[in-house]
Order: structure tokens, then C-alpha cells, then sequence
């Protein structure tokens, strides 16, 4: 008989923190003191607080140890296996009252969130299709092959207020009907698994953690519109991933879930897996659809979006990992309970990769219209080190800075783009005193000037110009002109670009210089950082004399 | 197509459905100023310079179609604005000194540059250089002065199917590339020069032409190449008040699209063999000079004991002329007679979904169809199936390959063909018998020599016969050394070879651009060709010696 449950944690931040030796330690212990009939332990994916990694959740007691290593599974195994104590000093401690908590639900990190996405992920076996099935998974699947029409199934999506995960928020529902009424012999659902944010992991961890539920939401796409073939794109980066979603798709389809007549209905529904060479562009839609048809991965103009002239010329839906992974439980608990979460125009949850200057770094799952504070301090357990707050990067390498006086801001898709930021694909950078405004927005620039295609004169030539000019800056050589250029450029680079990179790419540059000019100033005529991150060279002058 | 009201400047008109912005703009005399737009080629929308404003947004007139309730301006001061600045870091990305390009004068970023009023560098200019590869024949790349606008990536796959050029890297440090990154001339790249000819600036040019002048001071001469018999529409750029040709491009608006192959384009103006200079007979001291008057008086004495030789490179209006003269005693010197006749155009191969060629390597003949091909193969629209030996270049394109002696079991192999065109110059009878069974074949028949059709028109058959005396016409003399033996043997041609010296009569005739006339395609349509140049040697208009025999003869 099982008494005790251990999850413990596979995705990839832990792997890389030792989970491996750490889990090798579990069973070699559980095999020598014959515990095996007491003690299930189950890998899981990405459980969120990844900065405390290895760590392991012990049910029934619901004790969430961190920071493991092969040591204290020792002692763990001694004390709480055996003895039945949970070895204290080994928990989750509250930054705040320094307390050891000893129940994963009631820690902060996890008090505020709300698991829609990230239900399963941490709490099954991802390898093990019995699990998924064990907590409902298959169900809306079954439900609408068996009781709904697509345009059913596609009223249900658009009631439920959900917008595309993938960065622009595009109503979920009305793609799907856009593409539904394209004229095509064949249609296609493509998942788009690229996530090139640097630091971003949230599309990682769900693949990893509960890819099934990928698959479900690509099925029940293809239902709704009328594909009987899916693709899902994913980077060789991600190798767990890959290896996950193949696992899956391989029990999906010797359950008859994918494939030819499935749940013994006319729907045939199958899958592939894509894998792309990384380069952060790929993951523009259209972009990552010449990627699949063997073309070099640069943008094509929109329109004709690809709902009308997708893969192959034929009309197809390009979904992110995240929006696909609501799908099942839209359908399951219906619009209204969905749309009960979140603001007017922006419904349900949202994943955050929480990363920088804050205690508490990792994913997190929060209602869409929770505020920035609430993330970042109640969440995020404040700033580390007892240092000052000065700003959050929200969006990724395109997403924008906002300062202090706007962090009770509602988090929905509206508002930070009224800010100057974006929803992005939920890139969360907490940035203190010692980090100079000026030098982060070239950092971010830095990269999507790497990244840009090339294709397009304005993003390729315009942000490499706006580029040299923050250097000009960071090194004490800029000019007040240089601001009113960098202005000039960052508009027509925003307003004429081709696809979204070049279109977003100055909101760095833009929304620094909206709420942290006065760093700007200081650069150029007092030749000084504030954070003391740049270094200037000596004044020239000084040496002729 | 339907039509639709939009606004354009605030003027209400009526546009037809399916164009783009751009393309109702230009039939109503409306500027928007271009570059990676290239008419034949699918547009792409990457410069940005062609962006217009619809009802408050940006969009690039190139590949926004017209749609209803549309409200487009040209020229708003923000449109100009943007435009301005894409213009102007464009100028500063790579090296566009103006005055070291061999480009400067015909160059559209030069022009936009001037359309604009730009005059001085507006941002920093980045010093990078790139190695220009130098390694072709007959083209030069130089990456210094690219703008990427892809319109060599484009046509050189998408209009001449060759595949040759791609892209290498992001961002800034993109360039144009052949294959997997080899120098040109060790690519697979098939000179038929495409990329040359629609590059905007001076970063893909033609050696040949370089020095020679720019566009305007050329005279630019619609015709067409007689290289081969599908007869390729050509705009010859002619140097004003000269006697040399600096270009040959592709004509657009013909059947073959604007494309060329090596021959048309390059070989045409490389003359590679020696010509034939002046007249001259033989005696018993050896060769010496003959004129109009002696040439006359020579063959109308031979005339009367003589059979007549011709080639597939004579026009129309010579044959005629020489039938004229020579009645049936005119033959072609070499085998002229289809296999199996053409039942289909190259309209038709433009539009097939399967290929099969046997024995052509269309890389390097007929050039042109080739790319007809080899585009739809690359764009997966069609099949190429292959019969012939290892050399040919087209296996490394073609979906299957056999060879030549494998025709019949290939096609047991290939059961699902959908009416294929066979593409063939010359068949075995046995290869003939098998093909003809097939029902649903469709026969595509590549002539051997330019006018072949012509010849058969003439009813010019070939046979090989017996005379006191022998003329021949034409370019080919590999065939006349054998029967010429023990006659007396009159030569036109217009090239000095090896063994001309057997022969007793030579007489050097205008070629290339020296000589005008018409010919029958590999579609049987009449098919022109203009004089462009003058011959620098002292050669004769075979058509005036003709007619001066006819005057003769008569008299
Ligand atoms: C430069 C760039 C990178 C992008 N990368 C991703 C990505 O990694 N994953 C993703 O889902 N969407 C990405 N997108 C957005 C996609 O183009 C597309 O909007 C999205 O996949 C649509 O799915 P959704 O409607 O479910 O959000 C990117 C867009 C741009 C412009
Ligand atoms: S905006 Fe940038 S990334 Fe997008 S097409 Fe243009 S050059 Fe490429
Ligand atoms: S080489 Fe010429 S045609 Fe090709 S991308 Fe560069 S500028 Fe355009
Ligand atoms: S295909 Fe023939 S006609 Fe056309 S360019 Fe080549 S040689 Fe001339
Ligand atoms: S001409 Fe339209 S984008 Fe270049």
C-alpha cells in the first residue's frame, strides 16, 4: 500500500540544478530500506519556484522541500519516510517572517496564483497518459467530437473572451472562425512552441510537464475548423520537450486520441513534430510557416493571414503552446466560468516567466488584472538584497520598462500597451537601483538587432543605427540631438516595419525614455550613470593637454 | 474581375478587385516610388519605400490589394517623412559612394536618392566591408553595394528556376549568396544572367558591359536571339553612334518572360571562333582574293552541274531566295526531320505537371525551356523524369533518373503520370515505337538547328547527292569535308576553320547582329531578327549575292 506520494520536479531548471543526482539518490535509498510499496515517486514537470531547484512535494502531508541535494534526501528519507517527521530546516521559508512553511498551499508564491495552465504541471507523471486521463484530460475532446458542432465549439472559444498567448492577444475565437470560412480542400492547425524570449520558459513547461494537454487543444482546433493535419514547432533547444510531446503523441495515438477516427468518430486528426533551428524570428507566424515549408524562416506580409493563405498556400490557424493549453477546460467548465477571470477585454490567466531583482524567481500563473505590485512584491517576495525598486521589463526583448508610479496598473493587454510595454509572451525582469536604464534598453535593442531578419530596411538599418547611438550614449558621446533622433527613428521603425520584431523592437528605447529620460540627461551632459554601470572614458581634452 | 470604389488622394475611382495598391496606382498615372517590387515577381513588401497611408496605417502598396471602403494617400507629409528616412538609412547601411559603382546612372537607389533630394548622409555610415566575388565568368557580385532586396533570390527561382542565389546570416549581416555559400562561378549557377538584370543597383553586374556606357547612351533594340529555335525575345542596349552592343537583356513581354540562357545573353557578344574576312579562290598557287563581280561569274558558270548544301541556321528569306535560285536541287546537310512531331507549345510546358526528357541537357541547350521546367520542379508543381547519361546536369534536379537505354522499363515504373510532355531532340526508332504507343503522352519536339522548321517548310529535305560541284550555306562544316571530296566546292560561311582550306570557293557571309531575317520557333511561329550591327570584315549579304544571281540568270 502507497502511503506517501513524492513529486519531484523534471523540468529543465531543476535538471540542470542536479535533479538527476538527487532522484538517483531517492530510489537507490527507497530500493536499499525497502520502501517501495510505501513510497511512489513520480517525475513531474516545471512546478514554478525554479530558483529553488531540485525540489520535491511529499503528499499526503503536502510538504514542499527546496534546494535538494543528495544529503538531505538522506536525511529526509530517515526522518519523514521513515520516522514520519518532515525535516523543517529543509522547506520553503518565507522571505517575510523567515518561517519555514510546511504546506505548499498556503506559500505566497503560490497563494496568489491561479494553476488553469499549469494545473498539472508539477502534479502528474507528463510520461504517463493514465495520469492526464485521471484528471479529466480527453474529456472536451470527447465532448465535442460527440456533442457539439465546430461552430459550436467555436461560439464556446469566443465567448470565453480568450486572446492568443502568443504576444499580439488575438482573440482565439475569431481565428478560428476566420479560418473556418476560408475556402480549402485542406486546413491546418499549426502550434507555435518557438519561444525564442530569451528567458522565457513557460510554452517549455508546459510540453514538458503536460504536453497532453497540447495535444487535446490542437484536436479540438481541428475539429473547429476543419484540419485534419497539425504541426507543432518547437526548437531543438528544447530537447525534453520534444522528447515529451513525442511520447505523448505516441500513447495519444495507440489510444486512438490522434489519428484516423478518433474516439471511434469521422475525425481524423494528425500531428507532427517540427523542430526549428532557434532563431528568435522563427516564431513569427508566418515566418515559422516558411520555416515548415523548408524556406528560409524570414516574415511575409500580412495579409493574407495565414487564416486565409497559411501553410502551403492553405488557410490555417497558428496557435501558441499557452492559448491551446486553456482549450480543454474552456470546454470542460464552459465560457462563463472562464471569463469570470480576468478584466473587461482580457480573460483568464497569464504565465510569467518572474526573473531579475526579486526573491521569489520562476513561473507563475496569475489571473489576468492582478497588478504589477502584487506580482512582484507579494508573488516575487519583493526586491533581493534589500535593495530599491526602480522598474519591471514586461514582454520580452520587444516588451517595455515601467516604473514605480504605474505598478498598480492592471496586467491585461490594453493597459500595457498604453504603457509603452506588452503582454509579449510574459517575459517578467525586475530591475533595482544598480541597473541603468539607458544600458537595459540596449541590452534588449542589442538582441533584436541580432535577431531582426534582415529583410526590411527600417528594422535591419534603423535599429542598428538606434543601437550605435545608445552606445554613443552609454559612453558619455551623446548628443541632446541624439535623443530627438533615436525618437525619430524608433516611430518610423515602429510604424513601418514588415512583421511584429521590427514593429515592437523600439518600445525598449521608447518607454525608458518616457519614464526614465532623466537617466538619458544625465548620460549626455553630466557624463554620468546612476546605477555606475556605464563607464565613461576620460575626457578627451584632459589628455591632449 | 469585379470592380470596386475606393479613394485614393480623396479622389473616389473604381479599381478592379485582385490588384494591388501599387499596381491602380501606376494605371492611373500615379506615382509611388519602388525598389524590391519587381513586376513579374512576386512581391515581397521588404524596402518599405512603396508604403502609402490607408485610413491612418501604414501599408505597403506593393502587396496591399484594394479592398472596399479603402482610403488611400500617396503622400501624406508622415508618408514622405518615413519614406525619407528608410531612404536614408539605406544609403548609410553599405557602401553607396555613387561615383566608384559601375552602377551610378542606371541605379534605382541612385534615382530614389535623387527623387528624394537627399544630399548628404543623415546617420553615421558603418565601414563593413564584404569580399566581392569576382569568380564568374561573367558576373560580378559585390555585397558592398547590395540593399537586399532579393529580387536576384527571386527571380533567379522563382522566374529561371535555377536556384542558385539564397541568403546567408540576419540582420545587417545578411548577404546574397550561390548554393550552400561557394563563389559563384564554382556554383551551380547556369549564366543566363537573370539576377544581372533585375539587380536595382550595382551589387550583381556584367563584366562584359562594364566601361562600355550607361543606359542612356545606349539606343535599346527589340529582337530577338537565334541562338537556338526558341527564339528568346532580347532588348539589345546598342551604343549610340557605335558599332558595339553593350548589353543583351531578356524581354519581359515575350513568351520567354525575360529570361536568357548562357547563350543568349553572353555567347551571343563573345565571339569566340575567327571569321572568315575576306572572299577567296582557289587556284594552283594556293587562295587569293575574289570579288562581288567574280564570285558572280564563278557560280553562275558552276551552276548548272551542282547540288546545294544548307544548314538550320539560314532565315526564311534566304531559303526562299536560295530555292529560288537553286529549285530542287537544295538539301539539308544534315538529318532535319522530327522523330515524332510537336503536338503541344511552350505554353502547354509552362502549364504541365510532368516532364519526361530524353538525351537534352537543358541546362546547357534550349535554355530557357529549362527554366520553364525547373521552376515548377522546384516549386513542387510539377515532375521531371530523366532519361539520359550520367552527364547530364538536370539529374541533380529531376524527381527520378534513368538511363538513356532504360526508356522502357522507367515508364513500367511510372504509372501515375498526368499526360506528360516528352522532351526529346532525337529518338531511336525503337524509343519512337514505345513513346507512340502511349496515348496520354503529350510530344515536345526540340529542333536541332535554329530554322530546322524552316528548312522543312521549304520542303529541304536531307539527302546526300553526288555533283560536279557543290555549294554550301550555312555554319556547320563538319558534314562537308566527306561528299566534297572530288567536287568543286563553294563555301558561305562566316567562320575561318580548320579544314575550310579543302574547299575551293569561300565566301564569308554576315553573321549574329550583322544579318536580320526571320525564323520558324520550336512553336513553328515566325520569329524576328533585327540588324544591330555593321561587320568589320569584308563580308557579303548572302540575300544580295542571291538576288544578284536571280538578276543574272534571268538576264
Ligand atoms: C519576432 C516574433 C517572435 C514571436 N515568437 C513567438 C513565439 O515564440 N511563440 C508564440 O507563440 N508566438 C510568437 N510570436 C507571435 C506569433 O506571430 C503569433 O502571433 C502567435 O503564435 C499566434 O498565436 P496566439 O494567437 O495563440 O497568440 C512572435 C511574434 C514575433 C513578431
Ligand atoms: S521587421 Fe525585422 S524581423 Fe520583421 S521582417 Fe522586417 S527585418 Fe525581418
Ligand atoms: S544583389 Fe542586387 S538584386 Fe540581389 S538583393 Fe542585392 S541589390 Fe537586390
Ligand atoms: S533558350 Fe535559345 S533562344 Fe532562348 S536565350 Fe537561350 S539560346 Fe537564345
Ligand atoms: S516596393 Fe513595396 S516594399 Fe519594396
Amino acid at each position: 500500500m502507497t502511503i506517501l506520494t513524492v513529486l519531484i520536479c523534471s523540468g529543465a531548471a531543476c535538471l540542470s540544478s542536479g535533479e538527476e543526482a538527487v532522484k538517483n539518490k531517492l530510489m537507490t535509498l527507497i530500493n536499499e530500506k525497502n520502501l517501495q510499496d510505501e513510497v511512489k515517486v513520480i517525475e513531474t514537470g516545471c512546478m514554478g519556484p525554479c530558483q529553488y531547484g531540485p525540489l520535491m512535494i511529499v503528499y499526503p502531508d503536502n510538504s514542499f522541500y527546496i534546494s535538494l541535494n543528495e544529503d538531505k534526501i538522506e536525511k529526509i528519507v530517515d526522518e519523514h519516510f521513515i520516522k514520519g517527521r518532515p525535516v523543517k530546516e529543509y522547506l520553503w521559508e518565507t522571505p517575510e517572517t523567515r518561517k519555514k512553511v510546511e504546506e505548499k498551499k498556503i506559500i505566497p508564491f503560490f497563494e496568489k496564483q491561479l494553476k488553469i495552465v499549469l494545473g498539472n504541471c508539477g502534479n502528474i507523471d507528463p510520461e504517463n497518459i493514465d495520469e492526464y486521463i485521471g484528471t479529466g484530460g480527453y474529456e472536451a475532446l470527447a465532448k465535442v467530437l460527440t456533442e457539439m458542432t465546430p461552430e459550436e465549439v467555436i461560439d464556446v472559444v469566443t465567448k470565453s473572451g480568450l486572446r492568443g498567448r502568443g504576444g499580439a492577444g488575438f482573440p482565439t475565437g475569431l481565428k478560428w472562425k476566420f479560418a473556418r470560412e476560408a475556402k480549402g480542400d485542406q486546413k491546418f492547425v499549426i502550434c507555435n512552441g518557438d519561444e525564442g524570449d530569451p528567458g522565457a520558459f513557460m510554452d517549455r513547461s508546459v510540453c514538458e510537464g503536460d504536453p497532453h494537454t497540447v495535444l487535446e487543444g490542437m484536436a479540438i482546433a481541428g475539429y473547429a475548423i476543419g484540419a485534419n493535419k497539425g504541426y507543432i514547432y518547437i526548437r531543438a533547444e528544447y530537447p525534453l520537450s520534444v522528447k515529451r510531446l513525442q511520447l505523448a503523441l505516441k500513447q495519444a495515438k495507440k489510444y486512438g486520441l490522434i489519428g484516423k477516427k478518433i474516439l471511434e468518430t469521422d475525425f481524423n486528426f494528425d500531428i507532427d513534430i517540427r523542430i526549428g533551428a532557434g532563431a528568435f524570428v522563427c516564431g513569427e507566424e508566418t515566418a515559422l510557416i516558411a520555416s515548415i515549408e523548408g524556406e528560409r524562416g524570414q516574415p511575409r506580409p500580412r495579409p493574407p493571414f495565414p487564416a486565409q493563405k497559411g501553410l502551403w498556400g492553405k488557410p490555417t490557424i497558428i496557435n501558441n503552446v499557452e492559448t491551446l493549453s486553456n482549450i480543454r477546460k474552456i470546454i470542460l467548465n464552459g465560457p462563463e466560468w472562464f471569463s469570470s477571470v480576468g478584466t473587461e477585454k482580457s480573460k483568464g490567466t497569464k504565465v510569467f516567466a518572474l526573473s531579475g531583482k526579486v526573491i521569489n524567481t520562476g513561473l507563475v500563473e496569475v489571473p489576468i488584472g492582478i497588478s504589477l505590485r502584487e506580482i512582484i512584491f507579494d508573488i516575487g517576495g519583493g526586491i533581493a538584497n534589500g535593495k530599491k525598486f526602480k522598474a519591471v521589463q514586461i514582454g520580452g526583448p520587444s516588451g517595455g520598462c515601467v516604473s514605480e508610479q504605474n505598478l498598480d496598473t492592471p496586467v491585461d493587454y490594453e493597459s500595457l500597451t498604453s504603457l509603452g510595454a506588452i503582454m509579449g509572451s510574459g517575459g517578467l525582469i525586475v530591475l533595482d537601483e544598480d541597473n541603468c536604464m539607458v544600458d537595459i534598453a540596449k541590452f534588449f535593442l542589442e538582441f533584436t538587432v541580432d535577431e531582426s531578419c534582415g529583410q526590411c530596411i527600417p528594422c535591419r538599418v534603423g535599429l542598428k543605427q538606434m543601437y550605435n547611438i545608445l552606445d554613443k550614449i552609454t559612453k558619455g558621446k551623446g548628443t541632446m540631438e541624439d535623443i530627438t533622433r533615436l525618437e525619430e527613428l524608433a516611430k518610423v521603425v515602429k510604424s513601418t516595419s514588415l512583421c511584429a520584431l521590427g514593429q515592437t523592437a523600439p518600445n525598449p528605447v521608447l518607454s525608458t525614455l518616457k519614464y526614465f529620460r532623466d537617466e538619458y540627461y544625465e548620460h549626455i551632459k553630466e557624463k554620468k550613470c546612476r546605477a555606475n554601470v556605464c563607464k565613461f572614458d576620460e575626457i578627451e581634452e584632459k589628455v591632449i593637454k | 474581375m469585379e470592380k470596386i470604389k475606393i479613394k485614393i488622394n480623396g479622389q473616389e475611382v473604381e479599381v478592379e478587385q485582385g490588384k494591388t495598391i501599387l499596381q491602380v496606382a501606376k494605371e492611373l498615372n500615379l506615382h509611388i516610388p519602388t525598389l524590391c517590387n519587381f513586376e513579374p515577381l512576386l512581391p515581397q513588401g521588404s524596402c518599405r519605400i512603396c508604403l502609402v497611408e490607408d485610413r491612418g496605417k501604414f501599408v505597403t502598396s506593393c502587396t496591399t490589394q484594394v479592398a472596399p471602403n479603402m482610403d488611400v494617400k500617396l503622400d501624406t507629409p508622415d508618408v514622405i517623412a518615413s519614406r525619407n528616412l528608410i531612404l536614408q538609412l539605406l544609403f548609410t547601411e553599405r557602401n553607396h559612394y555613387c561615383m566608384y559603382c559601375e552602377a551610378s546612372g542606371d541605379c534605382e537607389l541612385q534615382k530614389l536618392g535623387y527623387e528624394f533630394g537627399l544630399d548628404h548622409f543623415e546617420f553615421e555610415t558603418y565601414e563593413r566591408k564584404f569580399t566581392v566575388d569576382n569568380s564568374h565568368n561573367y558576373i560580378v557580385i559585390d555585397p558592398n553595394r547590395c540593399v537586399l532586396c532579393r529580387r536576384c533570390v527571386r527571380a533567379c527561382s522563382q522566374l529561371a528556376g535555377h536556384n542558385v542565389l539564397g541568403e546567408m546570416n540576419r540582420g545587417i549581416d545578411t548577404t546574397i549568396i550561390a548554393d550552400m555559400n561557394v563563389p559563384l562561378g564554382e556554383s551551380s549557377c547556369t549564366s543566363c544572367g537573370l539576377c544581372v538584370q533585375v539587380c536595382p543597383t550595382g551589387a550583381i553586374t556584367d563584366k562584359r558591359s562594364y566601361y562600355f556606357g550607361k543606359d542612356i547612351q545606349t539606343e535599346e533594340i527589340y529582337s530577338n536571339c537565334d541562338q537556338c529555335p526558341v527564339g528568346c525575345g532580347v532588348k539589345i542596349y546598342k551604343k549610340k553612334g557605335s558599332n558595339f552592343i553593350v548589353k543583351i537583356y531578356g524581354d519581359f513581354d515575350k513568351e520567354n518572360e525575360g529570361i536568357l540562357c548562357k547563350l543568349g545573353r553572353y555567347a551571343a557578344l563573345f565571339e569566340e571562333k575567327s571569321r572568315l574576312t575576306s572572299a577567296k579562290i582557289k587556284d594552283d598557287f594556293g587562295f587569293k582574293k575574289i570579288d562581288f563581280d567574280g564570285i558572280i561569274k564563278t557560280i553562275n558558270e558552276k551552276m548548272e552541274d551542282s547540288v546545294v548544301y544548307v544548314d538550320g541556321s539560314l532565315f526564311n528569306e534566304e531559303l526562299s531566295l536560295i530555292k529560288k535560285v537553286f529549285k530542287d536541287r537544295v538539301f539539308s546537310l544534315y538529318e532535319n526531320e522530327p522523330p515524332i512531331e510537336s503536338n503541344v507549345s511552350i505554353d502547354d510546358i509552362k502549364s504541365a505537371k510532368d516532364y519526361i526528357v530524353i538525351g537534352v541537357d537543358l541546362n546547357r541547350e534550349y535554355g530557357v525551356i529549362g527554366s520553364f521546367i525547373k521552376r515548377k520542379i522546384f516549386s513542387k508543381n510539377g515532375r521531371l523524369i530523366l532519361f539520359d547519361s550520367n552527364y547530364n546536369s538536370l539529374k541533380n534536379v529531376a524527381n527520378y533518373v534513368f538511363g538513356i537505354d532504360e526508356l522502357e522499363s522507367g515508364l513500367e515504373k511510372l504509372k501515375d503520370l498526368d499526360s506528360p510532355i516528352i522532351i526529346y531532340k532525337n529518338l531511336s526508332e525503337k524509343e519512337t515505337e514505345i513513346l507512340s504507343k502511349n496515348k496520354n503522352f503529350r510530344f515536345f519536339y526540340l529542333p536541332f538547328e535554329t530554322n530546322s522548321i524552316g528548312l522543312l517548310k521549304e520542303n529541304i529535305k536531307h539527302k546526300i547527292e553526288k555533283s560536279k560541284n557543290i555549294i554550301f550555306i550555312g555554319k556547320n562544316l563538319q558534314g562537308l569535308k566527306d561528299i566534297a571530296k572530288e567536287s568543286f566546292t563553294i563555301v558561305f560561311t562566316p567562320y575561318e576553320t580548320d579544314e575550310i582550306n579543302k574547299f575551293d570557293l569561300l565566301i564569308p557571309i554576315n553573321d549574329g547582329f550583322e544579318r536580320e531575317g526571320s525564323f520558324y520557333n520550336v512553336d513553328g511561329k515566325v520569329i524576328n531578327k533585327a540588324k544591330v550591327l555593321d561587320s568589320k570584315f569584308e563580308t557579303f549579304d548572302l540575300k544580295a549575292i542571291l538576288e544578284e544571281l536571280i538578276k543574272v540568270k534571268s538576264l
